[in-house]
């Protein structure tokens, strides 16, 4: 019955809306510090064994072959993060630090998860209180927290992540604290919240921290950010393909709807 | 005359049937891996034959035949398209399946978008461990670089974690079960695939629907529909006819 075919398309449309919203979403943040891609993932949805159309059921038996089935569209399986890493952006600014290579950084989120969200951007500053936070409106603090004293003149951080400052009083630069990198099993199945966070998820594992440089983790580069790892070329390619897929479900959706009127109007 | 009608009536069946099947290919044209499905028909045996009556019927309407009969459904299992993927997306290049473990046994697909699951293990895009040729999950170490080689051994930081199996199962005793998979319908062991079968990693497989034979069968299969629901209603005027016209008394 084409009411199957009608159910199927609209899978179909509504899978690739799907898509739609997340290619609209990457080239958004097209320019959105260490920004990860996502990917849509589609899969088939279930089959049903169907009669043979036509047969009267008495001697259905006799005559269906095995196998007649039919497919009951597509739904999305999720969406995935490509990690690749980003294009080095030089900012100067000594309070930028850019991981290079697998890492996270940690801040301290309050109630939100744990209590700990992930960031790959370093767009690092410090509030009134000296303390290390992110450059954004959350101004959320880095953790471990570092806290630069007050009279600190300038600030700089190690491609290992230790915080250096620089107290008038003294000749050498006093270390503040070390910038901790989280590294997970499979990044991919971190959970995203905005504001270039991630949080812990089952999917995720649990994350192990260390020192940049050490076990598998990335270095840090200060005076740099991460820009957005979306390649726009691919996803206008993408933008066209899911458009005309969506147009030929869209005609299939109208073939089985003029089916049915033409069923409707047999003896009109 | 009533005879006539229900053979119509048939081929209005089967081609809404056929609608359904090509539905399902356009909603999956972007489904990694996915394999298209086609429909077939036959002629149907006259009545007689069907069932196995010895009695003598219509001559006339013996040669009609019986209508019309949809085949199996179909899938080929043609290879797809490659387009470029992440570091671990694998792509098979030529007969086989990936072999993939959940609640219902063994599964074979041919999406090869795995990822490293929370467990450590290498997962594909549903969570499930993707099996090694020694038939359990691969266990990958937390970090570095992972690399698949053409034959399925994965190598992380040169040290190797396991060998990815590529099985070739009798692609006609594939069933389709959703979510990418394929059940073995067949008993006994599943062969591994010949050794010219190889893996390409950084690539993952178009779904194998043709959008442009999809389309023109879409519209043929509108188009028989149509002339079948013509005869219908032409078989509806001929007995109006017969019934008002040639049967009125007086």
């Amino acid at each position: 019955m084409s009411t199957l075919a009608l159910n199927t398309s609209a899978s179909g449309m509504s899978a690739l809306n799907t898509q739609l919203d997340v290619i609209a979403n990457n080239l958004a943040n097209a320019n959105t510090t260490a920004f990860k891609s996502s990917r849509t993932n589609f899969q088939d949805l279930y089959y049903i064994e169907k009669k043979q159309p036509g047969v009267e059921s008495q001697i259905a038996d006799a005559t269906s072959p095995i196998g007649l089935f039919v497919g009951l569209g597509v739904e999305v399986a999720g969406t995935q993060l490509d990690f690749e890493q980003g294009p080095a952006i030089a900012t100067n600014r000594p309070l930028d630090v850019m991981i290079q290579g697998d890492g996270f950084l940690q801040v301290d989120v309050g109630e939100l998860g744990e209590g700990i969200a992930y960031t790959r951007d370093g767009s690092l500053a410090l509030d009134r209180d000296g303390n290390l936070v992110l450059a954004n409106n959350t101004g959320y603090r880095i953790e471990p927290s570092i806290v630069i004293p007050t009279e600190a003149t300038s600030v700089t951080i190690g491609n290992d992540g230790s915080v250096y400052y620089k107290d008038p009083n003294a000749i050498d630069m006093v270390q503040a604290g070390t910038l901790e990198l989280a590294l997970f099993q499979n990044n991919a199945g971190l959970e995203t919240i905005g504001q270039n966070l991630y949080l812990e998820t089952y999917a995720s594992g649990t994350p192990e921290t260390s020192v940049a440089g050490t076990d598998g983790i990335g270095t840090l580069q200060a005076g740099y950010l991460e820009g957005s790892n979306v390649n726009p070329v691919t996803e206008l390619v993408d933008l066209i393909r899911t458009q005309r897929t969506f147009e030929m479900n869209s005609q299939a959706l109208q073939a089985a709807d003029e089916t049915l009127r033409t069923v409707v109007n047999i003896a009109n | 005359m009533n005879y006539g009608l229900w053979m119509s009536a048939a081929g209005l069946s089967t081609e809404m049937h056929r609608q359904d099947v090509i539905s399902n290919n356009l909603a999956n044209a972007q489904t990694p891996g996915f394999k298209a499905d086609y429909t077939f028909t036959r002629e149907r045996p006259v009545a007689r034959e069907e069932l196995g009556m010895d009695t003598p019927s219509q001559i006339l309407l013996e040669r009609l035949g019986g209508g019309v009969l949809a085949e199996p459904t179909w899938t080929n299992f043609q290879q797809g398209g490659l387009t470029r993927g992440g570091d671990l997306d694998v792509a098979i290049s030529g007969a086989g399946f990936f072999v993939v473990r959940d609640g219902d046994g063994d599964g074979f697909t041919r999406d090869g978008g795995f990822t490293r699951g929370g467990n450590g293990e290498l997962v594909d895009s549903e969570g499930r461990p993707v099996l090694s040729t020694r038939n359990r999950p691969i266990r990958l170490p937390e970090t570095g670089l992972i690399a698949i080689g053409g034959d399925g051994t994965v190598t992380v930081d040169g040290e190797e974690s396991g060998r990815i199996r590529i099985a070739a199962p009798d692609p006609s005793l594939l069933r389709k079960s959703g979510g990418n998979i394929f059940r073995y319908a067949g008993t006994g062991k599943v062969a591994d695939a010949s050794a010219d079968v190889q893996l390409k990693q950084g690539w993952i497989e178009d779904s194998g629907v043709d959008p442009i034979k999809s389309m023109t069968d879409l519209v043929a299969s509108s188009r028989a529909v149509q002339a079948s629901a013509r005869f219908i209603d032409l078989h509806d005027r001929m007995m109006e006819l017969a019934i008002n016209r040639l049967g009125t008394v007086g």
